[in-house]
């Protein structure tokens, strides 16, 4: 258990950060959402692995798992939601006014883009 | 229970949600509620000040559930110093964008006042996750200020900004995982507290903690190998947004005074985790912070290199871990961010009297607004350094505070140098602005400029003023800022405040 776990987040991690630097923005959301879904699984591991244990504390159960850092995860999770959502937009407003979808949204020249040039035919 | 300690969160956030449902009104009923709320800010800020003048912080306990187990703000002296700025800033700035900034786009004061909820939450919280999360509310408000208007500019720099911050949450979150895991808890209290009983085995995971703690607070404070994202950042915000983003860095840097003063001082296992390298980063941003100021291009940019360089300065303070080092920093956090943020808006108010060459150094002629050039004489002189002004005061406080120690030949030059160099580019810049001719008459712009209000001339100078203010009551202030040093100095009043019984807490064992 601890193994498969240890090893997804680390897989996880790599893929996130070789994708955040790729030069393209969509790349670089998908590497930082896949950073996240590694970051929440470490969280989660940090109250260390029960399997079948509720995390509520009763008189009758002695087992039982932790069940704050599933509360983190739930805020890291709603916080990342947010984030992803807003950098997405960030990436839409730079492709509309660059006209590419690369990290350093240098604005394209406008000459060699074809629909520009139809745009203005007679 | 004395409620005041929420008050500079609950204000704003009131102020914010309000803003949210009134943003189909009309910008002057939001102007309105938004100033209502930057007044009440002020003045529930100047109350916590005045009442967290005392050994012990006060503590607040939301839901009143007690430490460890439920969540707590606490108000020091350096929180309370650190929110009142805080407040004297966002009001200066909020008059600034009063005057047609706030409606270059959607939701601007809603916004504003968030950002203020995630900065001052982060001065007073009082454990790690919530400092994580005011962490994220303060850079989600900031991401969408910094994107407040239009460009192209602002879109590349913000995305580079975001996608940097997400990477240090990430960093963060997995400090906390850390800590959680090893020590159980995430109060910074109740961290002090179980550092000191660490079993050898999971030492060197906490020291890891630590240490990836600190670089996420290092990456907000902008020190040297992690800095490049704040001169893109902070010259492509809108003036008044870059005037509140002077009091950003001094987030990071608080947290890590916090941090370090209180939890990770007197613990074995992170001891001499900041030692040695922190002061010759610090030293190193000074350094790269005024080659940056010699090739700024325009003056707002060459005010966020300005920014970085204090950043480095202040960094010295917990670099060297000493209370009288300490003192001065807080003094010079202080001024450098009322002074910074009137930078800001002083680079605002230039580039709209310049007209279509804005703030670039290009030469235009004469320009006849003799208001800014004093202003703009002021604010250089005090980031300069140069007496009487507060910047004077607080460089010299800090060279004083590191006399004893080995590093000061390091610190007296590195500063010194910075100093001169600055000063030199500052003189150029300004007699660029101001009144330098043009080679090619042909260039010069004759077209309109909008004119600058009363609002943003009134939010400029009132900071300026604030400067000033703080050079006539630098005795005052700077015996608050060597109380708010002892206090922190001496982590067992704050402990004993936020958990005053802690060897009868009951804990089970961990699975």
């Amino acid at each position: 258990m601890e193994a498969i776990l240890a090893s997804a987040i680390g897989l996880l991690f790599g893929c996130g950060v070789y994708l955040m630097l790729r030069a393209r923005t969509f790349p670089v959301i998908l590497g930082l959402t896949l950073i996240s879904y590694a970051v929440n699984l470490f969280l989660f591991a940090s109250g260390r692995l029960v399997m079948n244990a509720p995390p509520i504390i009763r008189a009758d159960i002695t087992r039982y798992t932790d069940p704050i850092p599933q509360a983190l995860v739930l805020t890291a999770i709603v916080i990342g939601f947010g984030m992803t959502a807003y950098i997405v937009t960030l990436a839409l407003r730079g492709l509309s006014e660059s006209g590419d979808d690369h990290i350093d949204m240098i604005e394209k020249t406008v000459d060699s883009s074809p629909s520009h040039i139809q745009k203005h035919q007679p | 229970m004395n409620h005041s300690p929420i008050l500079p969160i609950l204000v704003p956030f009131i102020a914010s949600i309000v803003l949210l449902v009134m943003s189909a009104c009309k910008l002057s009923w939001q102007r309105s509620v938004g100033a209502l709320a930057a007044m009440l800010l002020l003045a529930v800020s100047v109350n916590l000040l005045l009442l967290a003048d005392q050994p012990a912080p006060l503590v607040y306990a939301l839901g009143d559930w007690p430490a460890p187990f439920g969540i707590v703000l606490v108000a020091d002296r350096l929180a309370a110093l650190a929110v009142t700025t805080t407040a004297v800033l966002s009001a200066a700035a909020l008059l600034y964008a009063s005057a047609g900034f706030d409606g270059k786009g959607r939701h601007f004061h809603a916004v504003f006042q968030l950002q203020l909820v995630g900065i001052n939450g982060a001065f007073l919280t009082g454990d790690v996750f919530n400092l994580f999360v005011f962490f994220e509310v303060m850079l989600l408000a900031s991401y969408i200020l910094l994107a407040h208007g239009s460009g192209l500019n602002k879109s590349r720099a913000g995305f580079a900004y975001v996608t940097l911050n997400l990477a240090g949450s990430a960093v963060f979150l997995v400090a906390l995982g850390l800590i959680y895991g090893t020590l159980g808890t995430l109060n910074l209290a109740d961290i002090a507290m179980q550092l000191k009983t660490v079993p050898a085995t999971e030492a060197s995971l906490v020291r890891l903690a630590g240490a990836l703690l600190m670089t996420v607070f290092l990456l907000k404070a902008a020190v040297l190998p992690l800095s490049f994202w704040l001169p893109h950042a902070y010259s492509a915000a809108g003036a008044p947004v870059a005037a509140l983003f002077a009091m950003m860095t001094k987030v990071g840097v608080v947290a890590i005074l916090h941090v370090q003063m209180i939890a990770f001082n007197a613990a074995p296992v992170m001891h001499g985790l900041l030692d040695g390298w922190l002061i010759v980063a610090a030293l190193a941003t000074i350094a790269f912070a005024t080659l940056g100021v010699l090739s700024a291009k325009s003056l707002q940019s060459l005010v966020a290199w300005l920014i970085l360089g204090s950043a480095g300065l202040l960094l010295i303070a917990p670099s060297l871990n000493d209370e009288v080092v300490t003192a001065a920093g807080l003094y010079y956090l202080v001024q450098s961010a009322v002074v910074g943020a009137a930078f800001f808006m002083m680079a605002g108010l230039i580039s709209n009297a310049r007209g279509r060459v804005g703030d670039t150094f290009v030469a235009t002629g004469w320009v006849s607004d003799n208001k800014l050039k004093l202003g703009y004489f002021i604010l250089a002189a005090t980031v300069a350094g140069l007496p009487p002004f507060s910047g004077f005061i607080g460089k010299l406080m800090v060279l004083f505070a590191v006399k004893e120690g080995s590093m000061m030949p390091a610190i007296w030059a590195v500063v010194l140098v910075a100093s001169l160099i600055t000063t030199v580019a500052l003189a150029k810049a300004g007699s660029r602005l101001f009144w330098e001719m043009p080679n090619d008459m042909a260039l010069t712009p004759q077209v309109v400029s909008p004119q600058n209000s009363m609002c943003q001339y009134a939010a400029t100078f009132g900071l300026i003023a604030v400067s000033l203010l703080l050079v006539i009551f630098a005795r005052p202030l700077s015996d608050f800022t060597q109380r708010a040093a002892e206090q922190l100095h001496m982590p067992e009043h704050y402990i004993k405040a936020v958990i005053p019984h802690h060897a009868d807490i009951q804990r089970g064992a961990r699975p």
